[in-house]
């Protein structure tokens, strides 16, 4: 969608030298290594720099990233501002660009934010970060879908299109149980209601992926369905949902399961409220502590 | 019968004076039935819907093969009158999907005498779901009728055409016990000749032990797009048991054991069950077919399994005091899936009767058939 290029792109030989400078240093790595690259770029960035967590989460509430709230300038989106593909070694295929929504943490920061990715892009704000957290699409569509075609994806391995093959109407009449317990969430955090279907339209994508036949670019599963999207996404809101006194059954459901299959604990080593330190704030607490820092 | 282990126990050779009557004439019904009529003891098949068994009506019998040998036996008594089938009868076999049995056991009512027994064939706690009907129409299942309960039905049986069973007995006996425990050695008596059971402490132990129960609901949920487009036409033991899928199957059977060990019931896998019944865990481990014959998907996979089953185990643990996470996850994905609160269907401590004991109280009750005042 951005026309067939070739783009000069510099290789830096080290992690100093790639961000040494930087107006925007962009991080735009699935959230399952997110943490990985935080550990490894904080130390060598400087402040006044912008640092972008294309893939958000949460990420900039972590602790080592929450210590630089103030002397770096902090971004999440919601994903990276194109559904795009490698296509070998040297090559990228961009599909569609992607109106993802973002926030500075803290959130009286995103006005700056904006002032940086607005040269680059068109993309709407959100509340703060835990708004864009919680609009993580993929966290929708994933895990119970893939739960209710597990047998199938196993058996296939590569070659299981979710979107193609596994988005019956009873999936998605489960999927939209799922969302609508997300959403009752963000209503008792006070953030934005949009459900799944609206979420698509923000992005840009409609009609949305589960509601089409695929086309050919769709992509095969791979195990981050469920190995990131629960522990950083349905963890998430259901942690903030029982700090609420919102009730997630279903999502609460699709997390042990998705645990079962994959032999993991993602409350343990998920992104919970408490480990985004918002653990025990209620809704207008919330707001306050995202707000501010 | 040949076989001298199998759930059936050998004619002693005298004229049996039994009158039995079997309800429900699906295939564990009609091969209940046909086994017994073969054995020489009076039986009669009672389904509520004519449909079923117009073909067997007007053949007068059933086609066998399988464990019976290749055979017609015939049926004299097949009838949806209840008059006809239920009166004056001894022994009543009811062998309905659990959704049922209770539709079954009022039918059965107005023909309930003292000493008569009723034994529900897969019962998944169906005898204790009697108790407050009989207590109803002051008939006492300490003293009156005999209740009790198999863990799965004495015989697999599969329709080849409306008149022509296949039917398979085990090597071994089928779990039972009679409500309350203390009575089952009268119920071995009773039964004896009918059926054999491998008599157990009480009925929770048929009860959570149901196979059908252990392997279906994980199964069924990790598969559940694929049985939708299939429209039924899997072969889900077959083509649906990847490891992780057998990795939540055995979450389910860790959590039933659990339960288990809370009531003073000893665990027992479900590998060592189906081995006890004298099949195999292959039938879930390994490719290849049971029956020699394409499985398919049938609706009670859920619509039973799990209001009876993963239900009934979450419900159990929840009075014990036992976590049963896998059971209440898939008990309630399954309920959004299919637009059905499976929670409040199943069969749960209220619809036993257990509701407010703890679980020292149910082990008393289960074996004594006294409640706590």
């Amino acid at each position: 969608v951005i026309g067939d290029f070739n783009v000069p792109v510099a290789v830096a030989e080290s992690i100093e030298a790639a961000v040494d400078g930087a107006e925007l240093v962009a991080i735009p790595v699935p959230g399952s290594v997110q943490e990985r690259y935080l550990r490894m770029v904080l130390p060598h960035l400087a402040a006044g720099q912008a640092l972008w967590l294309c893939q958000g989460g949460g990420g900039s509430l972590l602790p080592d990233a929450r210590a630089r709230a103030n002397d770096l300038l902090l971004i999440e989106s919601m994903y990276i501002p194109y559904s795009s593909r490698r296509t070998g070694p040297a090559e990228v295929v961009v599909r569609s660009r992607l109106r993802v929504p973002f926030a500075a943490f803290p959130a009286r920061r995103t006005e700056e934010a904006a002032r940086i990715l607005g040269q680059l892009f068109d993309l709407p704000r959100a509340r703060d970060v835990l708004e864009v957290a919680f609009q993580n699409v993929n966290a929708i569509i994933h895990p119970l879908p893939c739960l209710l075609n597990w047998g199938q994806i196993e058996d296939r391995e590569s070659e299981f299109i979710l979107t193609r093959d596994g988005m019956t109407p009873k999936v998605i009449r489960a999927m939209e149980a799922f969302d609508a317990e997300r959403v009752a969430v963000c209503r008792a955090a006070g953030l934005s209601t949009r459900n799944v279907d609206e979420l698509y339209e923000l992005l840009g994508m409609v009609p949305p992926p589960y509601r089409r036949r695929a086309s050919a670019a769709a992509e095969a599963y791979e195990d981050r369905y469920i190995v990131e999207d629960v522990p950083i996404g349905a963890v998430t809101f259901a942690s903030a949902g029982r700090q609420l006194g919102v009730r997630t059954p279903l999502v609460d459901s699709t997390i042990r399961l998705c645990d079962t299959i994959y032999a993991m604990d993602s409350w343990a080593g998920g992104r919970t409220m408490e480990r985004l330190g918002l653990g025990g704030l209620d809704a207008p607490a919330l707001a306050g502590a995202l707000m501010n820092g | 019968l040949a076989e001298t282990s199998c759930g059936y126990s050998n004619a002693s050779g005298v004229t049996d004076l039994r009158r039995i009557a079997v309800l429900g004439a699906g295939p564990g019904g009609v091969s209940t039935a046909a086994v017994l009529a073969k054995r020489g003891l009076d039986v009669a098949l009672y389904t509520r819907t004519g449909e079923t068994i117009a073909a067997i009506v007007e053949r007068g019998g059933v086609e066998t093969d399988g464990s019976l040998g290749d055979g017609f036996v015939p049926l004299p008594v097949v009838t949806t009158d209840p008059a006809v089938a239920l009166a004056e009868r001894d022994i009543f076999l009811i062998a309905v999907p659990a959704y049922g049995q209770m539709a079954m056991l009022d039918t059965v009512m107005p023909f309930l005498r003292r000493g008569s027994a009723v034994v529900f064939l897969t019962g998944s706690g169906a005898s204790l779901e009697a108790v407050a009907k009989l207590n109803a129409k002051d008939l006492d299942p300490n003293s009156d009728v005999l209740l009790s309960e198999t863990m799965s039905l004495p015989q697999s049986g599969r329709f080849l055409g409306p008149t022509r069973v296949r039917i398979r007995i085990p090597s071994s006996k089928m779990r039972g016990a009679a409500f309350p425990g203390r009575r089952t050695a009268e119920l071995m008596q009773r039964i004896e000749g009918v059926l054999g059971l491998f008599a157990r402490p009480n009925v929770l132990d048929p009860a959570l032990n149901n196979p059908n129960f252990l392997i279906h609901p994980a199964p069924m949920l990790l598969n559940y797009a694929a049985v939708e487009r299939a429209q039924g036409q899997l072969s889900i033991m077959n083509e649906g048991m990847t490891p992780a899928v057998l990795r939540c199957m055995d979450a389910v059977d860790a959590e039933k054991r659990a339960v288990e060990v809370a009531y003073g019931l000893e665990p027992v896998t479900v590998d060592d069950i189906y081995r006890e019944i004298g099949s195999s865990p292959d039938i879930y481990r390994k490719p290849g077919e049971p029956f020699n014959m394409k499985d398919r998907i049938w609706p009670r996979y859920v619509l039973e399994d799990v209001p009876y089953g993963t239900v009934l185990i979450s419900s159990l643990g929840a009075l014990a005091g036992v976590a049963t996470p896998i059971c209440d996850g898939i008990s309630h994905v399954l309920s959004v899936a299919e637009e059905k609160d499976f929670f409040a269907l199943g069969r749960t401590t209220e619809r036993l009767g257990l509701a407010g004991m703890n679980v020292a109280q149910v082990g008393e009750y289960v074996a004594t058939g006294r409640a706590p005042s």
